[in-house]
């Protein structure tokens, strides 16, 4: 019980990282329109997506990267890692 | 290269700007990091997306489109800048914006009075100021910046650090920057028209004029400048989130350049032209919720309070008597902005705003021979600016391929100036002025993305600015021989505008965009000069 509330605490949470260097990446934007919601990633390449598990298009998006498009269930099915 | 980026400005809410048919460019923290600016003028500058004018060192006014100072309106982390007294003629407010502490910046091409209200007129300039981050697990999450810079041509020493602090529900982000710029040297190949060799000192209480050795070297541009920003924030669940700012500028005096640059009877003109200290103080308390009911799917609420003051002070040669200028506005605004999906196809993007300025002006001369001073013509009269309104913006995205943006605004404006603090110096006929009136803004605008591609955009836009103190209520010498007086009749400004925008991206390196803009129509407000 107290380790999942532990978990619970912090939700979702998805790692974004930058494909040839493996570091993270920060302030990249994940922008949901349907349910409407907005994060974006902290200096370790971190962002919590609890609230996005009804989304079906998951814009991620950064200065000097293609923007990435993926539901959800993609995103899960990836282990909560994205490298752009 | 992308034709989609995520952009807030459009309608105060984060959109795919695919769906936005406003021109809007993003400068990113990577952008400044890249460019390096020495000011938040510079870093607009850099980006090649804005024309900035400078008459000294300490200076920097955005253009857009032709449109500068009170026809450009600023926001700072989404809190109007633009106070009742920006002037028409170049202004420099912007370097009180530190550079260091950016996280990005929006800039609107165009009228956005629908979102954003009077002054919107040439475009909106959107400053997002730093966000704490929360620890999104067990460790402290405890990110920061520092840099130290030297650059020869003003001999700057520049320094600037930033750290965050977070936990899991609260973080702390605290930036300081300081920056001392000695006087700048211009380059040998730019034009004569600014190279002087000599500079004015007052010694033993005689103003002496000096030759100097280096005509490059623009003698008095130096001045100091230091900004500190703490930020606090807690968010206790998934639907709440609550951001405290405190900001905080100052500049040490800096010349005027184009001022010291004049000369009568062969002489400089001037052996004092200074503007500064000038400062700027915000607090700014935002509350953002996810609701999901029947009246929002998010809404945000941001209160803030800003203090600015100004100050002109000037002696011509050989001339005793300094004459000071000192402006203060007191900035208090509450916005609230809505976000709800209707249906499938329409989200609505709705909110109100206030926002009250009351500015204090006054004005001395001091005699530097005896120390002695004595109260002089205030540059405005007392008043208040008040502006309320509402707003509702719809985005009606038909398909994938094709959305749809219309929006109104409704705004009230009262302006009160009471000219007393002047009448004994100025026999006006008059003692004071109330202005109100009612302004509607509107915008229609569509986008269509034929692929990944190409995307084509229309937008049909209107602006306005409403009259201000430095309207009506500015009395001083602009030059020999004319004096600028009050105009109490002035209407407000209105603009209308068309946008066309082609943008196609060739491979993955290259970006063809064509803009096409027009405005018909600008009914401009002029003051009196008698």
């Amino acid at each position: 019980m107290l380790l999942g509330g532990f978990i619970n605490s912090y939700g979702q949470i998805i790692t974004i990282t930058e494909k040839e260097a493996n570091e993270p990446l920060e302030l990249v934007t994940l922008l949901s329109e349907s349910p409407k919601i907005y994060v974006a990633t902290n200096a370790k390449g971190q962002a919590d997506l609890s609230g996005f598990t009804d989304s079906e298009k998951i814009a991620i998006q950064t200065f000097g990267h293609k923007i990435v498009v993926k539901s959800y269930a993609q995103l899960k099915a990836d282990n909560f890692k994205v490298a752009l | 290269m992308n034709l989609d980026e995520i952009v807030i400005s459009g309608v105060r809410w984060r959109q795919n700007s695919g769906d936005v048919p406003m021109k809007i460019v993003s400068i990113s923290a990577k952008d400044v990091e890249m460019g390096n600016p020495q000011t938040a003028a510079d870093l607009l500058g850099v980006s090649g997306k804005v024309y900035i004018q400078k008459s000294q060192q300490g200076g920097g006014s955005p253009m857009i489109r032709g449109f500068a100072a009170n026809r450009l309106l600023y926001t700072v982390d989404r809190v109007r800048m633009n106070t009742a007294i920006f002037r028409g003629g170049n202004i420099q407010n912007v370097i009180n914006l530190d550079p260091f502490a950016m996280e990005n910046t929006e800039v609107i091409f165009g009228p956005s009075s629908v979102n954003y209200g009077s002054d919107a007129i040439g475009g909106v300039m959107n400053f997002k100021i730093l966000t704490p981050q929360l620890s999104l697990d067990d460790k402290l999450l405890v990110p920061g910046k520092s840099v130290a810079r030297y650059s020869s041509a003003s001999n700057e020493k520049t320094g600037h650090f930033d750290v965050n602090i977070g936990w899991e529900k609260w973080a702390l982000l605290t930036s300081i920057s300081v920056w001392d710029y000695d006087d700048l040297k211009q380059g040998s190949n730019e034009p004569d028209d600014y190279l002087k060799d000599y500079n004015v000192q007052r010694q033993d209480d005689v103003d002496a004029v000096i030759t100097q050795n280096n005509p490059l070297l623009q003698i008095p541009t130096a001045y100091t400048q230091m900004n500190a920003m703490q930020k606090i924030r807690c968010k206790p669940n998934e639907k709440w989130d609550f951001q405290y700012g405190f900001h905080y500028s100052e500049t040490s005096p800096y010349g005027r350049y184009d001022r010291h640059n004049r000369v009568v009877n062969a002489l400089p003109a001037y052996a004092e032209w200074n503007y500064g200290p000038q400062k700027w103080m915000m607090n700014n308390l935002n509350i953002t919720h996810k609701g999901s009911n029947k009246l929002y799917d998010q809404m945000t609420i941001r209160l803030a309070q800003q203090s600015f003051l100004e100050r002109r002070i000037s002696r011509s040669l050989n001339n005793n008597l300094q004459t000071t200028g000192t402006e203060n506005v007191e900035a208090y605004s509450a916005n609230i902005d809505f976000a709800k999906s209707v249906g499938e196809k329409h989200t609505l993007y709705y909110g109100f705003e206030s926002v009250f300025n009351d500015v204090k002006s006054s004005a001395g001369t001091l005699d530097v021979l005896i120390n002695k001073s004595e109260a002089g013509p205030a540059r405005y009269p007392y008043s208040n600016w008040t502006s309320v309104a509402d707003y509702v913006n719809d985005k009606y995205k038909i398909n994938e391929k094709f959305c749809i943006q219309t929006g109104i605004r409704y705004n009230y404006f009262i302006l009160n100036a009471d000219f007393s603090n002047n009448l004994c110096f100025y026999p006006f006929t008059f003692s004071e002025a109330n202005i109100s009136n009612g302004l509607v803004a509107g915008s229609v605008g569509a986008v269509y993305r034929r692929n990944k591609k190409w995307v084509l955009s229309a937008n049909l836009g209107t602006g306005f600015r409403s009259t201000n103190v430095d309207d009506i209520g500015k009395v001083f010498d602009s030059e020999a021989g004319s004096v600028i007086v009050p105009n109490t009749n002035l209407k407000a400004e209105n603009a209308y505008n068309v946008d066309f925008g082609v943008a196609k991206v060739f491979g993955d390196v290259s970006q063809l965009i064509i803009p096409y803009w027009k405005m018909p129509w600008f009914d401009e407000t002029f003051n009196s000069t008698a």
